[in-house]
């Protein structure tokens, strides 16, 4: 293990806990605008990002199809009320090339509807390529890996 | 008050059989175990997997028919097999893992060792020990085997049924079901792109009608007519092939209209809302089977087939018991896809899937759909969209036919 900047880590920590907080608020246009323009967010199963397959559950190459997510499931998607948290725990930074921070941290998300007990829906690791942009972090690379082997009935909300 | 408990209920489909739908058919536990014996585990073929998910000898693979485990493996001799995956011994699966390569499949409880072929290679103590114990002298090896499951193989996927005693698989597809089938997998080597699954808490049969539902497509999946994407005025050929067995759909985007996609969805938008996608390369195919067709089939009862553009998946229908089901998404392109068309069919998979944009709702509205059976088991469904009778093919989405085809057939085969 190099060394970790401390400073530096608390950032990245701060930024997963605005990440989490923009989510559980429903603010997805603010969530959207945490990643560069020319982001990849993928949200995929272990059993593929182990075995090196390249499909996602969810696969958004630039914010424009990230913008058209959240565009979607505010005004076309059809779905039940969900409340969902997110916790965010283990932040590590990997790497440190000055542009480009490479970093990683667990999730879980748990969702609560009505007339269920709040239940697990993905439990993982964020993996992730964040730029510094002005004075602010900005995701270009988020992959959400989730530990699951099954998906719940739909996944709705960004992770 | 309800006309009828559960506990009363009397199991009997309304006299009106054709357009009426029972509810308990979604909620009976005993109906769900026949079902298995008559459908998964019976003169049908089903869905194993692809060739490409067991590239090389070693490699072997788990997948479902029905409420049973098997294992697709490829032998050191690099032979295709399906096996039950049962220890001979006591019945334990003998494979633990998801997928993965090895030289033999040792069981975990006694260590009995097969061959990827599911011959047994040896157990520990067969002679026994210190002159003691050990298997009696006509214990013979060959007679102990992970039993190897009837296959068939065709277009680089594969299929398995436990009954020899059925149709080849070509006559249990028949004509028009094979037509869709080897129009994209037509024998170019595959490429495997991973998997999406999801737990639908759900009757198996529901998603099986969701496929035969068209009606529903136009209503429900609001993001094609939202986003001004979905054409009412381009024909939706269906049948339900082989009796009311398989379901098919097929329709057209042609070259005319690709092209003008942009000015046609500019307008459509402008009608419904006035929402524009930002990006539109999920909803731009390139047409690379050449005749401009999107089409989808249902191969009774164990998956969907559905190339929609450049999307191709198998949705691997594995019933978990009466409520529940697990619906395990398989995409997949060529192996000579270039950069651009890897990069097309991963975008456009955000149509599809647990987190799909089209298919999202299925799994929201089915889920909720379920709870509602499951409270009113005595309840009566309607299905007389499009008529009461069965008209097919059709050309158009506003129908039921293809529901009430798949009811007869049921009827006929459950006995009911």
């Amino acid at each position: 293990m190099p060394p970790t900047d401390n400073r530096l880590r608390a950032e990245i920590r701060d930024l997963n806990d605005d990440y989490a907080a923009r989510l559980d608020n429903f603010e997805l246009e603010a969530w959207a605008e945490m990643f560069t323009d020319d982001a990849l967010y993928v949200i995929t199963a272990r059993e593929n990002f182990d075995a090196g397959l390249t499909h996602g559950t969810v696969w958004c190459e630039g914010r424009a199809m990230i913008n058209d997510r959240v565009l979607a499931i505010r005004k076309a998607l059809v779905y039940e009320d969900r409340y969902l948290r997110h916790f965010v725990s283990g932040v590590r930074v990997n790497a440190d090339t000055g542009e480009l921070i490479e970093c990683q941290a667990n999730f879980m998300v748990v969702e609560s509807m009505i007339d269920a007990k709040p239940e697990i829906i993905l439990l993982g690791r964020y993996i992730d390529k964040v730029q510094r942009l002005g004075g602010s972090l900005r995701f270009r690379e988020r992959t959400c890996v989730f530990d699951n082997h099954w998906l719940p009935r739909a996944l709705i909300l960004p992770i | 008050m309800a006309e009828d408990t559960q506990t009363t209920l009397k199991k009997v489909w309304p006299a009106e059989r054709m357009t009426r739908l029972p509810a308990w058919i979604y909620s009976d536990p005993e109906l769900f175990t026949r079902e298995m014996d008559t459908f998964f585990f019976g003169k049908t073929w089903n869905y194993i997997g692809l060739e490409c998910e067991v590239p090389t000898p070693g490699s072997f693979k788990r997948s479902w028919i029905g409420t049973k485990q098997v294992l697709l493996t490829r032998d050191k001799d690099g032979e295709i097999h399906v096996l039950e995956n049962r220890c001979a011994h006591r019945g334990t699966p003998v494979c633990w893992k998801q997928a993965g390569k090895a030289k033999s499949l040792m069981c975990p409880y006694h260590q009995w060792t097969y061959n990827l072929d599911g011959s047994l290679q040896g157990l520990p103590f067969m002679r026994g020990t210190m002159g003691k114990g050990g298997m009696p002298k006509d214990f013979d090896r060959k007679d102990h085997k992970m039993r190897k499951l009837r296959m068939a193989r065709r277009g680089g996927v594969v299929w398995a049924s436990f009954r020899d005693d059925g149709p080849d698989f070509e006559t249990y597809c028949g004509p028009d079901i094979l037509k869709l089938y080897d129009r994209h997998c037509n024998g170019k080597p595959l490429r495997l792109l991973g998997y999406s699954r999801q737990l639908l808490p759900i009757n198996w049969k529901v998603y099986i009608e969701n496929l035969r539902d068209p009606y529903h497509a136009t209503i429900l999946h609001a993001f094609f007519v939202t986003f001004g994407l979905f054409r009412a005025e381009v024909k939706l050929h269906t049948d339900s092939p082989e009796g009311g067995r398989h379901e098919l759909a097929s329709t057209q985007y042609s070259g005319d209209t690709a092209k003008q996609e942009n000015e046609s969805t500019k307008q459509m938008t402008n009608l419904k809302s006035g929402l524009e996608l930002e990006d539109m390369s999920i909803v731009k195919p390139i047409d690379e089977l050449k005749d401009g067709a999107l089409a989808n089939f249902n191969l009774f009862p164990s998956v969907h087939v559905q190339q929609h553009a450049n999307i191709f998946s198998m949705r691997h229908i594995i019933p978990k018991d009466v409520n529940s089901m697990e619906l395990a998404w398989t995409q997949f392109g060529y192996a000579d896809d270039d950069a651009t068309m890897q990069k097309a069919r991963l975008k456009q998979a955000n149509l599809i899937g647990p987190a799909g944009l089209v298919s999202i709702e299925d799994g929201e509205v089915l889920a909720v759909l379920q709870t509602g059976v499951n409270a009113y088991p005595e309840g009566i469904q309607v299905l007389e969209m499009g008529g009461k009778d069965v008209n097919l093919p059709s050309d158009h989405y506003i129908h039921e036919d293809l529901l009430r085809a798949f009811y007869q057939f049921y009827r006929r085969e459950m006995g009911l």
